[in-house]
């Protein structure tokens, strides 16, 4: 497969992805308001919306910073890599590539130990009983995905950076 | 170990790592090399921080304005306030300011506005006299008040870091936004004045009724939103929900300029630049346990107290440190990195919470067209064509203007505390 075959298809799961995100916070906008105009107009409160609406949130949370990270658009100051030369951009790319790696790799680690505690215990969400590790997993999930992602840009990221150095050399 | 915990995150975000990043690894070497708790504590500091219910409203409002911000309604807001001003002299200059206000209550999106403004006001403020330079520096000021009028992400923010009440932070920036959009019109009309720039436009009621009625949902919607949470009606992340409805009304049915398949897109980008706040948001959260367990916001209350300063010196070093930082850092990342440790100290030299809140965000805003690096001047760059080096020196007399706003904001706080009057 051809790198631009390849990227084509990066895009499309890239648009999908975010698609898929949008319509669970369309869902969480919509039970948002159902509940508060239940409340208003029929005096009824759905039990466990606000639990179902903050657990789909940070599941939105977590995927929204992996796919971020993929397509390096978190925020941040982007002043040094924009106005360095393009080897120094590459380095800068390294580093921040073993940075991100490093630190979800230790918070994917801390939060894995936490939710095999949890699933232990058996814990449940008070309002719609859900099991609290798919409420925590998200957690665990989005820094292990993001550990990976790093792994992955380092990797193309140190091979690229190496790349014209053979050439020098040759 | 404090000057790794300090030193480092400055070089890496100097460096341009994301801003998560560095707070997270900031932590995660506090943890290796000399941890404050089990490791375990690092993913129930990060959870507690997304698990609250009054974090949807970022969602919500950032949603709501991005759909506002592409149903078209900025052509028509700045329609309506030329109508309204066309006969003062320097009306189209008016005319940014007063439409950047109005967005403001609308989408709370500074970036938004310069772009939107760039592209409708620059071209017809240059023909009108004003220099390109002046022209495309006002637009990038003007998108500033967007950060100070409510609904306003920073304040959400500074609301959840400083736990202050999102309703009183909103009810605080009302005023404070109106003196900056009526010092910034004055300054355009006192150079138009000056400069004998002719009157362009004229007032003509029809017309005036005309762009009412064409702007009439968009200027109801801070009528509905404010007013609810104001009026105790609704929460604000319940007025978050009801203005993602709203907006998805009137921008697929009323003005009928977005499809489903576009709202859904845009509801994605919302996501995603949500993520990538309310991340931070998690980081911040854990630097604040962080510097919290081992006492250092404690000891810098002390140290503050050992000063010997007044509330009026801490303020103006506040306002100076904040202008500075502004320049280079997002004001959501600001804030939720500085609140937690400038808050108690302003709350120790009798400072209220909601007033230095409101203090902080018109800071941030200031920094977010302050040369060099203040992200208005690249937006309008990119918009308006200006040369950078010519847009730093048509920005710096609005600088001057909302430095000068915000010393009164600074020093009178009842233009952020009045208006709060719980019904």
């Amino acid at each position: 497969m051809s790198d631009r075959q390849v990227q084509r298809i990066a895009g499309q799961a890239g648009r999908a992805a975010r698609a898929v995100l949008g319509l669970l916070l369309l869902a969480v906008v919509a039970v948002n308001v159902a509940n508060a105009a239940g409340r208003y107009l029929a005096g009824v409160s759905l039990t466990g919306t606000d639990e179902l609406m903050i657990y789909t949130m940070v599941w939105i949370v977590m995927a929204g910073a992996v796919l971020s990270l993929l397509t390096r658009s978190h925020i941040a100051i982007d002043l040094v890599p924009a106005s360095a030369s393009p080897r120094g951009a590459a380095l800068l790319r390294v580093l921040h590539d073993a940075v991100a790696l490093a630190a979800c790799g230790y918070a994917a680690w801390a939060s894995w130990s936490y939710v095999g505690r949890i699933a232990m215990l058996g814990t449940t969400s008070m309002g719609l009983g859900i099991p609290m590790t798919w409420a925590h997993g998200a957690l665990t999930a989005g820094f292990g995905a993001m550990a990976a992602v790093a792994a992955g840009l380092l990797l193309r990221d140190v091979a690229a950076l190496a790349r014209p150095a053979r050439g020098r050399a040759a | 170990m404090t000057a790794v915990f300090f030193a480092l995150p400055v070089i890496l975000l100097g460096l341009g790592t994301p801003v998560f990043l560095v707070l997270l690894g900031g932590v995660a070497l506090v943890f290796a090399l000399a941890p404050p708790a089990p490791p375990l504590a690092i993913h129930q500091v990060m959870f507690g921080g997304l698990d609250q219910y009054a974090l949807l409203a970022v969602p919500f409002f950032v949603l709501a304005g991005q759909l506002m911000g592409r149903s078209g309604i900025a052509d028509r807001l700045i329609d309506w306030v030329l109508a309204l001003v066309g006969r003062v002299p320097g009306s189209l200059g008016v005319a940014a300011v007063g439409g950047s206000a109005a967005m403001g209550a609308v989408s709370g999106s500074s970036v938004a506005a310069v772009a939107a403004l760039g592209r409708t006001l620059h071209p017809q403020l240059v023909r009108a006299g004003y220099g390109r330079a002046r022209a495309a520096g006002l637009v990038s000021s003007a998108g500033a008040i967007d950060i100070v009028i409510p609904p306003s992400i920073a304040m959400i923010l500074y609301a959840l870091a400083a736990e202050q009440s999102i309703a009183r932070l909103f009810a605080g920036g009302v005023l404070p936004g109106l003196l900056i959009a009526v010092m910034l019109a004055g300054f355009v009309v006192a150079t138009a004045l000056w400069q004998r720039l002719p009157v362009t436009g004229r007032f003509d009621p029809a017309e005036v009724g005309r762009t009412t009625v064409r702007a009439a949902a968009a200027l109801f919607m801070p009528v509905f939103v404010l007013g609810g949470i104001y009026t105790g009606a609704f929460s604000p992340t319940e007025a978050g929900g009801f203005a993602c409805l709203y907006a998805i009304v009137v921008a697929r049915y009323l003005y009928a300029s977005m499809t489903w398949a576009e709202i859904v897109e845009t509801a994605g980008e919302a996501a995603m630049l949500s993520a990538r706040i309310l991340v931070i948001v998690a980081a911040a959260g854990l630097v604040t346990w962080v510097l919290t367990t081992r006492g250092v916001p404690q000891a810098v209350v002390g140290w503050i107290a050992a000063l010997d300063i007044g509330a009026l010196t801490f303020l103006l070093a506040v306002n100076v440190v904040l202008l500075l930082v502004g320049c280079v850092l997002d004001p959501s990342s600001a804030i939720l990195v500085l609140a937690p440790l400038l808050v108690p100290v302003a709350v120790s030299l009798g400072v209220d919470p909601i007033h230095f809140g409101v203090v902080m965000t018109v800071n941030l805003a200031i920094g977010m067209f302050t040369p060099p690096f203040g992200l208005n001047l690249f937006v309008a760059q990119q918009v308006t064509g200006v040369p950078l080096s010519e847009l730093y020196r048509g920005v710096l007399p609005f600088v001057a203007v909302m430095i000068a706003a915000l010393a009164i904001i600074t020093y009178v706080p009842a233009l952020s505390l009045a208006l709060w009057r719980p019904i």
